[in-house]
């Protein structure tokens, strides 16, 4: 077991030259075939191995093979607690969906839950624990942290804030029993500016819960509440409903509108009506302002407008649009900026009528975090034991990690516990490996009011634990006796009885009261509700020898048993008595007043540090998850690694073109990273992610590249660690230029209809604006039409006003079908496998593109050019309307690619599949349903064929025909926003006849006559008439298209467009933002900033 | 470079080395092709379990043990469970007065709870979606895929699964006096490649 570490790790993956044939590697590849050949006549080896099948002894409680179920459970791997719909084939999770009852997550899903499937059977996870590098036993390890827990004079437990209430509570036992513990929490993502402005202003710690469906009129300080602020699948659900369009009457149709002034490009700021570019210093002042604004009327609105670099028209109509909403408005600020800005927010918000009508303050569903000073002088002293739960410090440390294992070295005793060997684990004594959020037991309360479950899908693959286990182990191991920890086996059963106890309404066990005696009997033919997932037969056992559960589980259960059945069946429940908790308290004026900014002070460059749009903060997780790593940013397009984005003027004013290697230097420390410069951004600000730059913790997190930002957090004082003023940035001269690697290099559409979008008054007038834009197709048929007359034919739609780019898509469509990632390499070289991606155009002015959204899958096209193609009719036509691709036919001559007008079509160009090297752990992750495809073949989107064959055969045996909406693409069932709709053409009364008939349904390419089968809705935009400017380019009607489309030639990006003077789509632009009137004197010099 | 007879040689060897390797990967090809993939494989099974005793003489209907088949895409084998609903009771003996070598290895089996790893003879390759519940529902007899399988003593694969002899069904309607009857015979079976490879 000693070298067992070294045993199990993953070989280093395939480097690309690897993949390269070189003559020595063929002449040995032929070699090695024909050796093979003759060894294959002496030994008698197969091609195929003869496979077996498995008479078990026994099948109950066992869903036959190859059958689906589903199983409620709670995702509680990132920041915030999300419900799941957890499906398990063969007895082993094979894919994870938002729970479509639970109340915060409303079916939808995150890229990262849909990527969670994959880090289950990561084979990079740690594996067993370790003590000073040596395997250990469980018994061993615990033996000798209870031995330093009761010896130190000290205990330090740092966890993450997202633990569960049980988790809590064993916390809380757990501290009690040894000397002195401390329990300390460490984020770097989280919003503790905000949570602390917030619990000063409210004088209780908090939360906001903003209501954006209830809103008419939504201003977001920096706050990317689509993105990664806030719980993120509710705010894109409530946006999306109060965008809504579907009514009868087009010109009464009417939408929220959302002003986005920001620093960084993110979802948010792109699917902005206005878009204000400005720094977040600058942001406490302008909301002070705006709350003057509307309090006073538009007294000084010039001269607000002035102060900000903003055009005043906005300013007017923003303070305006406010003023007439009151009640009806609600203002949001991002978890990273100061605390004046906060107080600003609250007095605006305050001013609007919003608390309690568009915003609601709720108690928080996280632990505060810990400043990283108290977290410091906890662990000086030394000589006490630290316990890191699932927190990876030495990584994410702001500051550095050096000094953080400086610290840790100085503990008698230092434990580590994480889904990785980390950074952190590395620098412990005692590495512990946990379980995955689907192999472990919790709880989670994601809002006062309603609480989740969260039940494991499968026993532990390897030797791990959940980290709550670990501490009930050493509990009971310090508790004394008679102390009633120690009847408590394991973590499961300290869940289970510390909630049927309050089912039953009697006091916890685990608080030192016996169970109760009378128990309420229930009749016994009371069906019992539940989907309880399989569990190890370990973890089974010990469930049955645990006396307690022998109690609970007696027959006939108590109500408290069913109870609890009933809610774990659910996965979540309304909590009774939640109420009075929830109950806002009053917002203090005075002292909000006091914290206001004076005026906005511009010391040099502003560093915002944001959550990555995937990996998050580089938690174990998300980075080592290639899913996650490959899904390329929303709006730059970037994959695997991080970079700095500054504006186009910025980067003009520094010198630095994209890519360019850059140094970011504060104070002392010094961060070098590509430069990418983004259009849409505030100038002189930059924005950078966290979760990068790995040095342990999985071969995809250290391969991802990229730099970790954690020495920059914080470091310009204060309590806001994600925003760092004064800053300098400057180009490494001589530097090789270091290639941010992109999915889509190209930015423009050309002018050609392919994401329509139209305003909201466009679509009142002329509800079909999209459908005149289109080119119209040639009366030619080339081959004639299909007959679809008998039975269903496909088609999909997507309402691109809802879609807000999130991507959670693109990775719900990897995960069901078993795509491949094609590692950093051969996305360089413009490969990669999604079957779904996102296209983003960045069409329109400069500094204020109008970005656009559009997924792009097969399109099921009718007259499908890849099929005339084909050499060998690999792909084909099928009655429903499909375009079927079957895989064993291809011979990967990729004329039906180079066919495609809609560029869908992906081939494995080398063993994608191998990449990150796979293990038979990692095999597991794909879905059983699925071919998975391999070298040379061609694949696209299949409109999960599997999924509509399902359905029809269950349809078949009900003698019905499939009910619309029983059939759902992975796609759609992953979208936050309910953009996707798939359904029967033939049927019009499904949902999609009925999307197919919007006046905004088009389709793209149509002059090509594909006659495609996927419909999109054109983006309906809200602006406001009034405020019609554009700041800066657009009063000089500055357009910038072309392939490389960035800006950074200095002067050479005032060239105007040739072709604008006649180009109709030109003025549709215009139009999309409400542009009448060009007001010069508005305009913001690129490059000046506001005034001090 | 070299001399002219040199670069014969060379090429002589090449030529020599390049037949050689075509030779030897269709040798390789020939002995490679899995046995298991062709009608008549009948491996040797664990337990001589006689599908000609229970099925053929004793008359129990295939769906006893393979339960799966009307309503799932896998017929699936028994669990040992179904197989000791019955020989909980009927032991069979020898004339020794033992019970027989094949059932005792079943109830070894049962004793220690050990799962049996029979060889699976009418495999089909992974990228075939076999849909056991929608033919069995069409009305289609076991047999008409697995042969007489009631007369095996050792089940034999009983046709070669190929995908040209699921579309002599699929494609039409079968002849006069075949192995399924006419009034159950699926007026369309759907003949797309999505039908049964995604």
């Amino acid at each position: 077991m000693a070298e067992g570490k070294e045993d199990r790790r993953p070989q280093p993956p395939p480097s690309p030259e690897d993949f390269r044939p070189t003559r020595r590697g063929v002449l040995k590849l032929i070699g090695a075939s024909a050796a093979l050949a003759a060894a294959g006549g002496l030994t008698g080896c197969t091609r195929k191995p003869r496979r077996q099948v498995v008479s078990r002894p026994s099948a109950a409680g066992e869903a036959p093979p190859g059958r689906a179920s589903e199983y409620a459970s709670t995702w509680t791997e990132g920041a915030h607690p999300y419900g799941l719909m957890v499906t398990a084939m063969d007895g082993r999770p094979i894919k994870v969906d938002g729970h479509p009852a639970h109340p915060t997550t409303q079916g939808g899903s995150t890229a990262a839950m849909q990527a969670s499937v994959l880090s289950l059977y990561d084979p990079d996870r740690n594996w067993h624990p370790q003590a000073r590098g040596q395997a250990i036993s469980w018994p061993k390890a615990d033996e000798q942290i209870v031995a330093a827990l009761g010896k130190v004079p000290q205990v330090v437990l740092i966890t993450r804030g997202t633990l569960g209430p049980s988790e809590r509570v064993l916390v809380g036992k757990f501290l009690s029993l040894v000397r002195r513990g401390v329990h300390l929490v460490h984020e770097t993502a989280d919003d503790r500016p905000r949570r602390r402005t917030l619990g000063r202003l409210f004088g209780r710690d908090g939360e906001l819960a903003p209501r954006f469906d209830k809103a008419r009129v939504i201003v977001s300080l920096d706050c990317d509440f689509l993105g990664g602020d806030g719980v993120v699948l509710e705010s894109i659900g409530q946006f999306v409903a109060g965008r809504e369009l579907d009514g009868p009457n087009a010109s009464e149709a009417d939408m929220s509108r959302l002003y986005g002034v920001g620093s960084a490009m993110t979802l948010t700021q792109s699917r902005a009506d206005h878009r204000i570019r400005m720094c977040p210093s600058a942001m406490g002042p302008f909301a002070a302002a705006l709350a003057g604004l509307v309090r006073e009327g538009l007294t000084d609105a010039g001269e607000i407008a002035r102060r900000f670099g903003v055009a005043a028209r906005l300013v007017e109509s923003m303070a305006d649009d406010l003023r007439r909403h009151r009640g009806a408005a609600l203002v949001v600020a991002g978890g990273h900026l100061p605390a004046d800005v906060h107080a600003a927010v609250a007095l605006l918000n305050d001013e609007l009528d919003a608390w309690g009508q568009t915003i609601d303050w709720v108690p928080p569903v996280t632990l505060p975090p810990i400043e990283p000073d108290r977290i410091r002088a906890a662990l000086t002293g030394g000589g006490g034991v630290v316990i890191c739960l699932g927190v990876n410090p030495v990584y994410d440390w702001p500051g550095g990690g050096e000094e953080f294992k400086s610290l840790l070295a100085g503990a008698s005793l230092s434990v580590g516990h994480g889904q990785h060997l980390d950074e952190t684990l590395s620098a412990c004594m005692i590495a512990l490996p946990s379980s995955h959020n689907l192999e472990s037991w919790n709880d989670a309360a994601p809002r006062a009011g309603f609480e989740s479950l969260c039940q494991p899908l499968v026993s532990p693959l390897f030797d791990t634990r959940q980290e709550a286990q670990s501490l009930l182990a050493w509990s009971r191991g310090l508790a004394g006796e008679g102390d009633s920890i120690r009847q408590v086996e394991d973590f499961h059963d300290f869940v289970r009885q510390r909630w049927t106890a309050q089912l039953g309404g009697v006091p916890s066990p685990v608080r030192g009261t016996t169970r109760p005696a009378v128990a309420v009997p229930v009749p016994a033919s009371q069906p019992v509700a539940s989907a309880t997932a399989p569990t190890s037969s370990t973890q089974a056992a010990a469930t049955a020898s645990s006396p307690a559960t022998q109690a609970l589980t007696r027959y006939p259960p108590t109500a408290a048993e069913l109870a609890w059945q009933r809610w774990l069946g659910a996965g979540w429940r309304q909590a009774a008595a939640a109420r009075e908790t929830a109950t806002r308290p009053a917002l203090d004026r005075e002292l909000a007043r006091s914290l206001l900014p004076g005026s906005p002070s511009s010391p040099a460059l502003e560093l915002v540090i944001l959550p990555h749009h995937a990996v998050y903060d580089g938690r174990g997780s998300f980075a080592n998850n290639a899913w996650l790593q490959e899904l390329p940013d929303p709006i730059s397009r970037a994959v695997w690694g991080n970079y700095a984005a500054i504006s186009p003027a910025t980067a003009r004013r520094l010198g630095l073109s994209e890519g360019d290697l850059s140094e970011l230097v504060v104070g002392d420390r010094v961060v070098r990273l590509p430069a990418v410069i983004q259009r849409g951004m505030a100038d002189e600000v930059i924005a950078a992610t966290l979760g990068h730059g790995r040095i342990a913790g999985g071969v995809v997190a250290v391969e991802a590249g990229g730099v970790n930002l954690a020495p920059l957090l914080g470091r310009a004082g204060g309590e806001h660690l994600r925003l760092v003023l004064g800053v300098t940035l400057r180009k490494v001269e001589g530097a090789s230029p270091s290639e941010v690697v992109r999915t889509q290099t190209e930015r423009s559409q050309h002018d050609r209809p392919i994401a329509l979008a139209g305003t909201l008054e466009e679509y009142r007038r002329d509800p079909a604006f999209a459908a005149h834009r289109l080119h119209l197709p040639p009366p030619v048929e080339a081959y004639p039409p299909y007959d679809y007359s008998k039975g269903a034919k496909w088609g999909l739609a997507i309402d691109l006003s809802a879609c807000v780019g999130c991507g959670a898509c693109a990775t719900a469509c990897q995960a069901e079908n078993n795509i491949a990632v094609v590692g950093r390499q051969q996305c360089q070289r413009g490969r990669q496998m999604h079957w779904v991606r996102i296209d983003r155009y960045e069409d329109g002015a400069v500094d204020e593109p109008d970005i656009h959204f559009q997924p792009m899958l097969c399109q099921q096209c009718d007259a499908a050019p890849c099929e005339t193609v084909c050499p060998v009719n690999a792909t084909s036509h099928s009655g429903d309307g499909l375009n079927e691709m079957a895989y064993n036919r291809c011979v990967g001559t990729r004329y039906c690619q180079n066919n495609c007008p809609y560029k869908v079509r992906r081939f494995n160009f080398l063993r994608y599949g191998q990449y990150p090297p796979r293990e038979p752990a990692q095999e597991l992750a794909a879905n059983p349903r699925v071919t998975v495809r391999g070298v040379g073949v061609m694949e696209k989107c299949t409109f999960c064929v599997q999924r509509i064959k399902q359905a029809r055969y269950e349809a078949y045996q009900a003698g019905t025909e499939i009910p619309d909406g029983r059939m759902q693409t992975a796609c759609q069932r992953a979208c936050p926003a309910g953009a996707i709709v798939f359904g029967d053409q033939n049927d019009p009364a499904s949902r999609l006849a009925r999307w197919i008939r919007s006046p905004r349904s088009y389709r793209v390419l149509t002059e090509l006559n594909t006659k495609p089968n996927v419909f999109y809705l054109a983006r309906v935009d809200n602006p406001c008439r009034s405020a019609g400017i554009l700041p800066a380019a657009s009063a000089d009607n500055k357009t910038i298209q072309g392939r490389d489309g960035l800006e950074t030639h200095g002067q050479d990006a005032h060239a105007t467009r040739g072709r604008d003077a006649r180009d109709t789509r030109e003025q549709d632009v215009l139009a999309t933002r409400g542009q009448g009137v060009h007001a010069t004197s508005d305009r913001i010099e690129p490059g000046t900033r506001h005034p001090a | 470079m070299f001399t002219r007879q040199f670069d014969r040689k060379v090429h002589r060897a090449m030529g020599a080395f390049g037949f050689a390797v075509v030779l030897g990967i269709g040798y390789g090809y020939y002995v490679l092709w899995p046995s298991s993939m062709e009608a008549g494989y009948q491996p040797a099974q664990p337990l001589a379990f006689s599908h000609k005793l229970h099925a053929g003489d004793m008359r129990m209907d295939c769906l006893y043990c393979h339960a799966q088949a009307e309503q799932q895409a896998m017929a699936t084998v028994p669990p040992l469970s179904t197989c000791m609903k019955c020989h909980n009771e009927v032991q069979p003996k020898d004339k020794a007065g033992q019970i027989k070598p094949d059932t005792q290895l079943l109830l070894d089996h049962w004793r220690r709870q050990e799962p049996i790893y029979w060889q699976k003879v009418n495999d089909l390759a992974d990228f075939v979606y076999f849909q056991h519940a929608r033919h069995v529902s069409s009305g289609l007899q076991c047999q008409d895929c697995h042969g007489p399988v009631e007369a095996m003593e050792r089940v034999r694969r009983q046709y070669g699964l190929k995908m040209s002899w699921c579309l002599e069904c699929h494609r039409q309607p079968p002849p006069e006096g075949s192995h399924a009857e006419q009034a159950r015979w699926p007026t369309r079976a759907p003949t797309e490649c999505w039908t049964c490879h995604n």
